[in-house]
């Protein structure tokens, strides 16, 4: 447990704000996830479903349009949702088949933090033309597919914060004018509704 | 002439003895006496001549006493003896009168150096005590307390200050999702 903020690691402002921060724990076992058919020219994921190999550079235009946006989302549903599959009963497995689906897609790794009651998602290890808007899009789709639930991120200081859309949506608007450029601000912006503070 | 200094000095010698006598005092030896009067610068050779010859004879000294008491009028020398101390009381005025206050400055002033505490600081005058008088300095006991048990209804356990941890994943983001912004 910290107490004040420092940008380069993740603080708690305050006991109750404490941080946790979820790591994968164990390592998966991609072994024969990919399957080369070399005769017929295609290769298989998981032995059902074909999938591409072609550079991150054609990323790119996923990311400058809306309907790029869409396809990135939908796609970090499925792979939400075969995590959610995969077991995430608890944070700690959650964490680790949401990693477990990133790394046989070759998008990189993920982590949870918690602050209090806030949760927050750490992305490393994307594509270089995955923007940030596109990384905010196939993240909700991810967020979206393990929980089954709406909710939408807000990005603040390296992190992705797991949001009402309508708190989301409200954030972003603020944001756009100068506001909540800064993690602290948005958790003392933000209240519970049982106890009306963040627990 | 010197042979009659001396005998009227041995008259004063003897009128001395008996009014000491009188008065209670012990009477000094005669050659005592004469040495004493002679320190005065009054013996000469012909009184020491007279001392050896004269001291002696008591008897003379007395005679001479009588003769010359009969001459000499004593009752002076008693009626000159100063009266016995009387206790001197306060006049009656004095008692009655208050005492007049003291000045202020007397209230107010500091005490005088020799009234100052002793505690000054500065070094010491007393002497220190001989080196091997001195005791050799005791190690310091430890104090310490008694073995703590905790006891009554309210147990603290480790991590108390950190909030709840949701159980399930579920339950983590439905807890984020609860947020809203302060309005």
């Amino acid at each position: 447990m910290r107490f004040g903020f420092d940008r380069r690691k993740a603080c708690a402002l305050h006991p109750r704000d404490s941080l946790v921060e979820l790591m994968m724990a164990p390592t998966p076992d991609l072994s024969g996830t990919l399957k080369f058919e070399l005769s017929s020219g295609t290769i298989t994921l998981d032995a059902e479903q074909r999938v591409l190999l072609f550079p991150a550079e054609l990323l790119a235009p996923l990311s400058a349009t809306e309907a790029g946006l869409a396809s990135l989302r939908s796609f970090g549903v499925s792979l939400g949702a075969a995590a959610r599959s995969m077991g995430a009963a608890s944070p700690e497995e959650a964490v680790t088949s949401l990693s477990a689906q990133l790394a046989r897609a070759g998008f990189g790794r993920i982590g949870l933090e918690r602050w209090g009651a806030l949760l927050a998602v750490r992305f490393a290890g994307a594509p270089d033309t995955l923007t940030q808007e596109a990384q905010v899009a196939f993240l909700e789709g991810l967020m979206n597919g393990i929980s089954e639930r709406e909710s939408a991120l807000y990005y603040v200081e390296d992190r992705f914060l797991v949001l009402d859309p309508s708190v989301a949506a409200a954030l972003r608007e603020r944001g756009a004018r100068g506001e909540f450029q800064r993690l602290s601000e948005v958790i003392a912006a933000l209240v519970q509704r049982k106890d009306g503070r963040i627990s | 002439m010197n042979v009659e200094i001396d005998k009227q000095v041995e008259k004063l010698e003897a009128l001395l003895g008996r009014i000491q006598k009188n008065r209670g005092l012990p009477r000094e030896p005669q050659a005592r006496g004469l040495g004493a009067i002679g320190g005065l610068g009054i013996k000469s050779d012909a009184r020491q001549a007279a001392e050896s010859e004269l001291a002696p004879s008591a008897s003379s000294i007395e005679a001479a006493v009588q003769s010359s008491s009969a001459a000499t009028d004593v009752a002076p020398a008693r009626k000159a003896r100063p009266p016995a101390p009387q206790p001197v009381a306060p006049p009656a005025s004095s008692l009655a009168a208050e005492p007049e206050p003291l000045p202020l400055t007397a209230l107010s002033s500091p005490p005088p150096p020799a009234a100052a505490p002793v505690e000054q600081a500065g070094p010491s005058l007393e002497a220190m005590p001989a080196p091997e008088k001195l005791e050799e300095p005791s190690m310091p006991e430890a104090i310490e307390s008694a073995p703590l048990e905790a006891k009554g209804p309210i147990a603290i356990s480790e991590g108390a200050l950190e909030p709840a941890r949701p159980s399930s994943f579920e339950a983590l983001i439905e807890a984020s999702l609860s947020l809203r912004l302060r309005s």
